[in-house]
């Protein structure tokens, strides 16, 4: 791996359900350092992006690579670089909060897991709540055990899908500093949103994901969020962008 | 992480999750109990023949308790998407099938041990010393057939929209050689007089030949 080889790579990503083509041909880099906020209507091929590159979809056309493997070829062992956050929680309900971060860590083989267990709990405030089953906590609570599940064997790059669903402000104010921390450190991040203002909060880069194609990327500092807004929501009611919003 | 290890994290979260919940034993012992009492009230158990085919009431019973058991043990992993977490460990598939597995083997076997007080009592059925311990082999050996299909069908069945009806569907048919060997070792403990050396070994065979089988195949078998 050379010093510049990005975190994730996807070249010529097409999947197609039946006769739907959920990705088009879909390029994108996302470097070491960069948080990369994915939007699109629903249905425009955000959560298929991140489940192929989380490996959950094995069957696609076109090249992954995650830290320059190409993905289906790679040891389970890669597995180990990637957190994944998904619309769904991935936790097990009946299990007490702590024991789902320590079943996780173990897993992981991560050296001293209860203690790592124990300083994401502080880090997604939920050490008061550590020992209740997780199905009491609310869905803002879940989503924030579920960050820490994706976090707790130190991934090089994070993969969430609409991470900023259910949380409070607070909370979003609290993830939006976790992943510039995460950024900062050298991490890389994908995610899928459609809350504007947080994810322009953490996101280095922004994209638009049209009906399977990409028809947006630039710079977060370059993009004038007023204008982007604008741009989104002609996207979101419309099916299509205006020109000035492509690439 | 090594595949024993592996298994050693999984049994440690499922036993965990029946610790908190304890609805894979009361869902079977509910079950296995209510079946025994209506096989009580039903048959006239306290005749010789009926005394002869004890060993199958038990077994008929512990076959559909187990089966409750065995589909609650993928629908831990399939609620809230937690199987998606598990799958996407780096951690061998193999050592996945075996933590669940024996998680499984532990509570049928519990179930098992929890049954017979009660079976022997409302089938009045002598538990003479010397054969104690072929009646604990059958159990073990029994339940080992019983965890060691089940887990591989539940992994299966539990991706599918009719779960509930297609474990028993692919399960109990696979394990009928296995219910059979473990009906014949049963009634030889409970006082039989056909040799079970021969019901012993066909059940050591399954044992052997279906776990490994789970531990080749499981990979597959958890693919969405």
């Amino acid at each position: 791996m050379t010093p510049h080889t990005p975190a994730l790579a996807c070249e010529k990503l097409t999947k197609r359900y039946g006769r739907t083509t959920a990705l088009r041909a879909v390029d994108i880099v996302v470097h070491e350092g960069e948080c990369v906020a994915l939007f699109g209507r629903n249905g425009a091929g955000k959560t298929t992006l991140l489940h192929i590159a989380g490996s959950l979809i094995r069957w696609y056309d076109g090249d992954v690579r995650i830290f320059g493997t190409l993905l289906r070829r790679a040891d389970p062992s890669l597995r180990r670089q990637l957190g994944l956050v998904l619309h769904d929680t991935c936790l097990y309900l009946d299990l007490s909060v702590r024991d789902n971060l320590r079943f996780f860590a173990r897993l992981y083989d991560v050296p001293n897991a209860d203690a790592r267990a124990d300083e994401l709990l502080e880090r997604v405030d939920l050490t008061a709540r550590a020992a209740d089953s997780t199905r009491a906590l609310s869905r803002g609570m879940k989503q924030r055990l579920s960050i820490a599940r994706a976090l707790v064997h130190k991934p090089r790059l994070l993969l969430l899908d609409e991470p900023f669903t259910g949380l409070d402000e607070l909370s979003s104010q609290s993830l939006s500093t976790l992943l510039q921390e995460f950024v900062r450190d050298g991490g890389a991040v994908l995610m899928s949103t459609h809350d504007l203002e947080r994810a322009f909060n953490a996101a280095t880069r922004a994209v638009i994901l049209e009906r399977g194609s990409i028809t947006f990327d630039r710079p977060a500092g370059e993009v004038d969020v007023t204008a982007f807004r604008h741009a989104y929501w002609h996207v979101l009611f419309t099916g299509s962008g205006p020109e000035g919003a492509r690439r | 992480m090594s595949t024993l290890r592996t298994a050693g994290v999984v049994l440690w979260k499922d036993l965990r999750i029946e610790w908190r919940t304890r609805d894979a034993l009361s869902a079977s012992l509910v079950f296995g109990i209510l079946t025994l009492v209506i096989f009580n009230f039903a048959l006239d158990v306290n005749t010789p023949e009926m005394r002869r085919l004890a060993a199958g009431f038990f077994w008929v019973a512990f076959s559909f308790a187990g089966t409750l058991a065995l589909n609650r043990s993928f629908a831990l992993e399939k609620e809230a998407g937690a199987g998606r977490a598990l799958a996407l460990a780096p951690v061998d598939p193999a050592g996945v099938y075996l933590g669940k597995f024996f998680a499984n083997w532990l509570f049928l076997l519990s179930t098992q041990l929890i049954l017979l007080p009660i079976f022997m009592l409302f089938f009045d059925v002598p538990l003479a010393g010397e054969r104690v311990l072929a009646l604990l082999a059958s159990f073990l050996l029994g339940s080992c057939a019983f965890a060691a299909t089940g887990t591989l069908f539940s992994a299966v069945a539990v991706n599918t929209r009719m779960r509930d009806l297609l474990l028993p569907l692919l399960f109990l048919p696979t394990v009928v050689p296995a219910l059979i060997a473990a009906v014949s070792t049963t009634a030889w403990a409970l006082g039989g007089a056909d040799s079970p050396s021969f019901w012993f070994k066909l059940l050591i065979v399954f044992d052997v030949v279906f776990v490994t089988t789970g531990i080749l195949v499981f990979e597959y078998a958890i693919e969405e």
